[in-house]
């Protein structure tokens, strides 16, 4: 009886122990945002998308994140349909992707709460184009929640994505791209 | 002679950039008064989609949907787009619908197994298999 006892406590322990390594595990979010913003001369273009699908594991320091290129959200109607039409050609590329992961996973410690800044290297990948991307990112750990903030540039040129000699000058050469993701655990 | 050659080219460029202003002024599209392409319940669209997202997406991407469905959660965290997602037969997947901050009123005092409709614009398939609609409404 005395054995049976110490057998289930120490298999409980065991379960425990797996499930409570939450923090070393996976973490998403469906409705993470990233903006885009392209400074000239001639006029400032900014887009924000508030459906951004990602998974972030803790452990391996993987990190995937899905953008519906459709839900990006201009203030100007007809530069939506701009972007959408005519630059990234949404209806037939309708995502856009970044696989990548987290190049010094011990400048992270995901089980502390705190602020840690470090780099993240990867693929990004806009209509058929897939180019690789290097930038820094930081990652707040509160409350068994992570926050993942990354500003990098992207030139439209390296994805195919043609500008009309038309609006030329007023979009610029290299877009500013923000993303903030605000992750909670896999259950 | 040459003076009313004149006129007409100032009225032409007059009507020109009128037309300009406008398409450049011009409004987005009122997803929660248009008249949607499908009336789908959430489980079926999560269905077509999660078999074969390629041949949903030539039927329902930029479509206006009405969805109708029962709410699996809210998701009230990105305040800038408070979102009601819904429920499906397959245990993993929803319908995520995403509203403008404007109307987290309507939503907010919503509750799991709420059995509602909305009105939105279909933006394709999240890497959990979940159909996102955006511009949402809820219909009455």
């Amino acid at each position: 009886m005395k054995t049976k006892l110490i057998l289930m406590a120490g298999i409980l322990t065991l379960v425990s122990a797996f499930t409570t390594n939450q923090e070393m595990g996976k973490y998403f979010t469906k409705n993470g945002k990233v903006s885009f913003f392209s400074n000239t001369d001639m006029e400032d273009i900014k887009a924000d998308n508030n459906k951004v699908s990602s998974v972030l594991d803790t452990k391996s320091g993987k990190i995937a994140v899905e953008v519906l290129v459709k839900s990006f959200r201009f203030k100007k109607a007809l530069m939506e349909e701009h972007f959408n039409e005519n630059y990234l050609e949404s209806t037939k590329y309708p995502k856009a992707k970044f696989d990548g992961k987290i190049v010094n996973l011990n400048e992270v410690n995901f089980a502390k709460d705190g602020t840690y800044t470090t780099a993240i290297s990867g693929n990004l990948t806009i209509k058929d184009k897939t180019n690789p991307v290097k930038t820094s990112c930081t990652f707040t750990v509160k409350d068994g929640k992570i926050n993942g903030k990354t500003v990098f540039m992207v030139a439209p040129a390296d994805y195919n994505i043609s500008i009309p000699g038309v609006v030329k000058d007023k979009i610029a050469k290299e877009i500013e791209i923000t993303t903030d993701l605000d992750y909670e655990p896999m259950k | 002679m040459a003076k009313k050659i004149v006129y007409l080219l100032l009225i032409l460029a007059a009507i020109g950039a009128f037309i300009g202003y406008r398409m450049w002024n011009k409004p987005h599209k009122d997803i929660a008064n248009a008249k949607e392409d499908f009336f789908i319940s959430a489980s079926a669209l999560s269905k077509e989609y999660n078999a074969s997202e390629e041949s949903a997406n030539a039927k329902y991407l930029e479509k206006v949907i009405s969805v109708s469905g029962k709410v699996s959660e809210l998701q009230l965290e990105n305040a800038d787009e408070p979102t009601v997602a819904l429920a499906t037969d397959a245990e993993d997947k929803t319908v995520q619908c995403g509203f403008k901050k404007e109307f987290l009123n309507d939503i907010k005092n919503l509750k799991s197994g709420d059995n509602i409709k909305i009105k939105g614009k279909c933006d394709g398939m999240d890497m959990f298999g979940g159909v996102v609609l955006t511009q949402c409404s809820l219909i009455k």
